[in-house]
């Protein structure tokens, strides 16, 4: 039997294959694309995004507007642009963050379990019933409204679901019979959370955050109907295509946010594909 | 342990509500009537909200335990008669998606995992992809725009037919009532106006569940007690069934249950645009009214069906697994 | 538990048929003449009646929450309340018109009204209505004090001062008094049944009365339609009251609940519904545009509603002077924002709507007028502009029109002159609180219309008005000119003779415009849109959205 323990070696020997990888490279020139578009939106762009020319709203796009313009002669492609200055940073925020408590909450809940599991957990329903808007303007009351608060907001009730997952994977994984080996074989306990099941673990979690990239960008579009999120005139992606929405005969309005969107999501899901593939111990030296 | 988390809740639902400055009688009553100091007061009165803010909840809980949760303060009705009326359309709309996620994500996300890197993985990992990543209300205008205004092929929105009378309510989901009822074409009806919607929201699931199904397939297919199994002259087909699916399982039961409780507090858009008189656009006005009653009512019932279902994913477990039987069993007595 | 929802309780229609064939014949709508405005009308389809007659009529559930017209006070439950049930009098435009009431007489000090009633007017129950039906139901809803229960605060008493005459004495005068009553509010509900059903008229109603519940699913009203039974959050269906006074119409009305704009307009185009109340001002001007041929036309009519700038006389800073509230008037761009609200509204001379009386004329309105803007910030001792804080409701629809778009275009227009408005959007629940507190710097808000009268305009917004005095901390004794304005205002209102009333009326408007803490942006429109094939004529009724249309069938 292999032990499936991630070593750093063995991560470099997969980071070999990652570059080999074509799904990983698409994704990344997906995202690399986005990247370089939204950081050189200046030089791109030949409209300012706060520009309105309310005598030419609602333009289908064309050859000077590349997008089309919104509802108040804004050029649609500049906003998409600068939008995801907001948005992109945004929802890896809450994603990372959620993440982040959540698998950890997730891991000792399952690893303990008993009473330290039962609490957590209880909490954790708890939680998952929560209301969003509830929160959020709770925390905009607090703290003001903003897209940095919106964010807090949003990963305040973004946690849940991992703390779920992981709990279910280290559950499941601390039953197996490496685990029961390395116990056996005297390794502490964190140790064994941290250098066997977690990296397991990791595979199914990853592939979750991916998918929630995507979700988080346009959460921020309820927000931002509330005005408890990022505050007009400022674009940003999730209320552009909440607001582009009301005006969908002119279908670019929306559309167009919604493609960085769909895109991102889908490279986000491509990279988190290969990189459990990478972490997948089974499948670095022997595929089947 | 229901109770306690019902009522732990209750307590961080209300407390976070009171922490909103938004008065809940200013937002709900017309402009000149909130002009009008005796009317403002006994909408106050009336909602106890001119008792200290402790003794509001003790209230509150104390009717809760006798089973009364309140008159929301935005449609001035008993949250209990509300939730009659506006949840059963969206657990309908919710349960119809995610069993036909289910159906569909498994056998897929299995069969990706066996022909690994192969046409079929491709394609499976294609259009999941795709799906996960779309805007669900975004392809929703859409679909509407394209099926309903252009070719006419799907239904109006709604939950029937306008020329439909609703079934006599027993379950309230008008697919069930209406085969209660003896009247087939309705329920087919319902069904149809079902469609639509229940495919949008299961892009997203079907993506969501087949990806994790597939992800935890090709984490147990490796594994020795499956060659073991081989070896001993197993067809491929028992292997897969008997052996590597149940040990696949967990996590994905895990996501089923948290994609169902997704389903079910977060289809707003979704019903907006297909009109679906659902509990999301009610939970909505609840948050934004700051109507605590129909809040905590709101979040109660989602979290009650949250645990219930978590409850069952854990009990699934233990079923799945025996090695987790033991100390599943021991936590939940 | 209050289960009286009506399910299999109206056993005659399970009877007949499962289902309403809803196939609609051909409508010849007529007007009901006193009762409303009439605006579009197109051509009429060919008959193809078979069945049961319906109109469907599809509007955003919105703030619905009962259809009691002793507790009602939502606009979206008003059009529902004058199909079911009627009130003393009726709206002619703006003019009261006769409605339970055939005619009435006011005596010269303005205090005591008298009202002769039809004397064989029959409920939908078949009984006959009487005084007393109308004096409990007044009495309940100013007793149950509900959102509207307001209307009869000025009411010193309402008596039966014949066997079919209603006396009404005021406490002081009022001259709009005819423009409440027609309030649908005010309605004539059957008292027996009422009470039979846990009514009260008693001092105590606001805790004791329970009729709500079976209101919201029955109806004994005077009106075309009672209620059939209503589905919340899908749909409330109407069939014809057979012992309604006037002219027969459709067999059954369905108002379908569907929130999205867009879709209500799609399920026009596919003729599954036949009037579109919540369309955008895209969504009507894409009706427009594709004209006769879709079968759809689109109905409007301004909705009294006053979208306008206020500032906080009170705050600190800069935007708490007059001279930075002229600024921001004058590097307004109104004309431009034509190009946002579309036909979902209109320019208005100032608070007063232009088709009310003693409403200044437009072409006295506010016009944008750079050098004006930037010698207020000189005087300000601002030249170069100065930064506040505009909050507003970020869900807001301004009938039909979103605030957002509304504000960010402001807020460039003022830019234009170094005037920089931070917006802060808040849910539009949080800004009403906030509002009423009087503590933002600055609002985007709307006024709509409470009954049609002047009074209900004018005098709220003058110095020490309601609003003026909560909302904008505009007192009487801020200003000399705040001081003569609300002189004139008090002149204004003391009369019953328009001839006297309007001068000071006009001039008080004039001052406002100059001095006041507000920017008027425009008036509101409602845009309907309706089938052509079933509705020959939309009627629009300014406090109701609209009214059914009443129809003959070809």
């Amino acid at each position: 039997m292999a032990a499936p323990i991630a070593r750093p070696a063995r991560l470099l020997a997969g980071a070999a294959g990652w570059l080999s990888n074509a799904e990983m490279a698409v994704g990344i020139v997906i995202i690399l694309g986005w990247a370089v578009m939204i950081a050189a939106a200046p030089l791109i762009a030949h409209f300012d995004p706060l520009q309105q020319h309310i005598a030419l709203r609602l333009r289908p796009p064309s050859a000077v507007h590349l997008f089309g313009t919104d509802q108040l002669g804004r050029d649609v492609f500049a906003r998409v642009l600068y939008g995801g200055r907001e948005s992109l940073p945004a929802a890896v925020a809450v994603v990372a963050a959620g993440f982040l408590v959540g698998v950890s909450l997730g891991a000792v809940a399952g690893y303990c379990r008993g009473i330290v599991d039962d609490l957590v957990m209880r909490f954790t329903d708890m939680m998952l019933g929560f209301p969003l808007i509830i929160l959020a303007m709770a925390v905009a009351a607090a703290l003001g409204a903003s897209l940095a608060h919106g964010i807090i907001a949003l990963a305040a009730v973004w946690w849940p679901h991992y703390v779920r997952v992981c709990r279910a994977l280290v559950l499941d994984l601390g039953s197996k019979d490496y685990v029961v080996a390395s116990r056996a074989a005297g390794r502490r306990p964190a140790g064994i959370l941290l250098r066997v099941i977690l990296p397991n673990a990791l595979q199914a979690l990853l592939v979750m955050a991916a998918i929630d990239v995507g979700r988080a960008i346009l959460s921020f579009a309820i927000l931002g109907f509330l005005g408890l999120g990022a505050q007009p005139p400022q674009p940003e992606w999730g209320a552009m295509v909440s607001t582009g929405a009301t005006v969908m005969d002119d279908w670019w309005v929306a559309t167009f946010p919604a493609m960085p969107v769909l895109t991102l999501a889908f490279a986000f899901n491509l990279i988190g594909d290969s990189i459990r593939d990478a972490l997948d111990p089974w499948v670095g030296g022997r595929r089947q | 342990m229901l109770i306690p988390v019902l009522l732990g809740m209750t307590l961080i639902s209300f407390a976070v509500t009171k922490a909103i400055p938004t008065d809940p009688i200013i937002a709900s009553i017309s402009q000149e009537a909130s002009n009008h100091p005796e009317i403002v007061a006994a909408y106050r009165k009336k909602w106890g909200l001119d008792k200290p803010v402790p003794v509001q909840y003790l209230t509150y809980v104390g009717n809760l335990l006798h089973g009364d949760m309140g008159v929301s303060i935005y449609t001035h009705r008993p949250v209990v008669d509300d939730l009659r009326d506006y949840l059963p359309a969206t657990v309908e709309l919710a349960t119809v998606t995610i069993f036909f996620s289910v159906v569909l994500s498994i056998p897929l996300g299995i069969l990706a995992a066996i022909r690994r890197g192969g046409m079929i993985d491709l394609v499976v990992r294609l259009l999941t992809l795709a799906g996960v990543a779309m805007p669900i209300f975004w392809l929703a205008l859409i679909l509407l725009d394209i099926f309903y205004l252009h070719l006419g092929w799907a239904p109006a929105p709604g939950r029937l037919d306008y020329a439909l009378q609703p079934p006599p309510p027993v379950t309230r989901f008008y697919i069930i009532d209406s085969v209660i009822a003896g009247e087939p074409s309705t329920a087919w009806n319902a069904l149809s106006h079902l469609a639509l919607p229940a495919f949008v929201l299961a892009t997203w699931s079907v993506g969501l569940l087949t990806r994790m199904t597939r992800a935890s397939m090709l984490s147990v297919l490796p594994q020795d007690f499956l060659r073991a199994a081989r070896g001993k002259g197993a067809s491929e087909f028992y292997v897969i069934r008997r052996h590597a699916a149940p040990n696949a399982m967990i996590p994905i039961v895990t996501v089923i249950g948290l994609a169902y409780g997704d389903l079910l507090s977060g289809a707003l858009l979704v019903e907006t645009i297909f009109g679906w008189p659902g509990i999301g656009r009610y939970a909505f006005n609840a948050a934004v009214h700051v109507d605590f009653p129909a809040i905590i009512g709101v979040a109660l019932t989602v979290g009650f069906i949250y645990t219930i279902v978590n409850l069952a994913v854990d009990l699934i477990y233990a079923l799945l697994d025996p090695r987790v039987r033991a100390s599943l069993l021991a936590v939940r007595a | 538990m209050s289960n009286t929802r009506s399910h299999g309780q109206n056993g005659r229609r399970r009877a007949l048929s499962r289902r309403r064939f809803i196939e609609s014949g051909a409508a010849l709508a007529t007007l009901p003449p006193a009762l409303a405005t009439a605006m579009a009308t197109v051509v009429t389809a060919p008959a193809r009646a078979a069945g049961v007659k319906a109109l469907i009529i599809v509007q955003q559930p919105g703030s619905l929450r009962t259809v009691d017209p002793g507790r009602a006070s939502e606009v979206d439950a008003a059009a529902i309340s004058r199909a079911l049930y009627d009130s003393l009098l009726s709206l002619n435009g703006a003019d009261p018109a006769p409605g339970y009431a055939t005619n009435w007489t006011v005596s010269p000090d303005g205090l005591t009204y008298t009202f002769d009633l039809h004397p064989d007017w029959k409920f939908s129950d078949g009984t006959s209505v009487t005084p007393d039906d109308y004096i409990f139901s007044c009495h309940r809803q100013r007793n149950n004090k509900s959102d509207a229960s307001w209307l009869l605060g000025n009411v010193d008493s309402i008596t039966k001062s014949g066997p079919n005459q209603i006396k009404i004495v005021l406490k002081k005068l009022d001259v709009d008094f005819l423009k409440l009553v027609p309030n649908p509010s005010l309605a004539v509900t059957n008292a027996a049944v009422v009470r039979a059903h846990g009514g009260t008229d008693a001092a105590d109603a606001a805790t004791t009365d329970t009729a709500t519940t079976w209101l919201d699913q029955h109806s004994v009203g005077t009106g075309p339609f009672m209620i059939d039974h209503w589905d919340r959050g899908s749909e409330m269906v109407l069939r014809a009251n057979p012992y309604y006074w006037g002219k027969k119409t459709f067999d059954t009305v369905v108002f379908r609940f569907v929130q999205d704009p867009t879709t209500q307009r799609d399920l026009l185009l596919r003729g599954d519904a036949h009037i579109a109340v919540n369309l955008t001002p895209d969504l009507a001007a894409d009706l427009l545009k594709r004209g006769p041929a879709s079968k759809t036309a689109v109905a409007s009519v301004p909705a009294l509603g006053i979208a306008y700038l206020g500032f906080n006389a009170k705050a600190s800073g800069p935007i708490g002077q007059p001279k930075a509230w002229e600024a921001i008037r004058c590097a307004i761009d109104y004309e431009g924002l034509k190009e946002i609200y579309l036909g979902g509204g209109q320019l208005t001379g100032s608070i007063v709507p232009p088709q009310l009386p003693n409403a200044l004329p437009v072409a006295e309105g506010m016009k944008q007028d750079i050098p004006k803007a930037k010698a207020a910030l000189a005087a300000l001792g601002m030249p170069n502009g100065f930064s506040f804080k505009l909050t507003y409701g970020a869900d807001q629809i301004i009938q039909n029109v979103p605030a957002t778009d509304v504000v960010q275009k402001v807020k460039e227009d003022l830019a234009a002159v170094g005037i920089t408005a931070d917006l802060i959007g808040e849910p539009l629940t949080q800004e009403l609180t906030d509002y009423r507190a009087g503590k933002p710097e600055a609002v985007l808000h709307l006024w709509a219309v409470d009954f049609p009268g002047w009074t209900d305009f004018l005098p709220v917004y003058a110095p020490g008005g309601h609003v003026a005095l909560a909302r904008q901390n505009w007192a009487v004794d801020s200003s000399p000119e705040a001081n003569e304005i609300a002189e004139l205002t008090a002149k204004a209102v003391a009369s019953l003779d328009p001839k006297e009333q309007i001068e000071p009326a006009l001039q008080a408007q004039r001052l406002i415009n100059q001095h006041g803490p507000y920017a008027w942006l425009f008036e509101t429109n409602y845009q309907l849109g309706y089938r052509t094939d079933v509705v020959k004529t939309l009627a629009v009724d300014l406090l109701s959205f609209f009214n059914i249309p009443t129809s003959e069938f070809g």
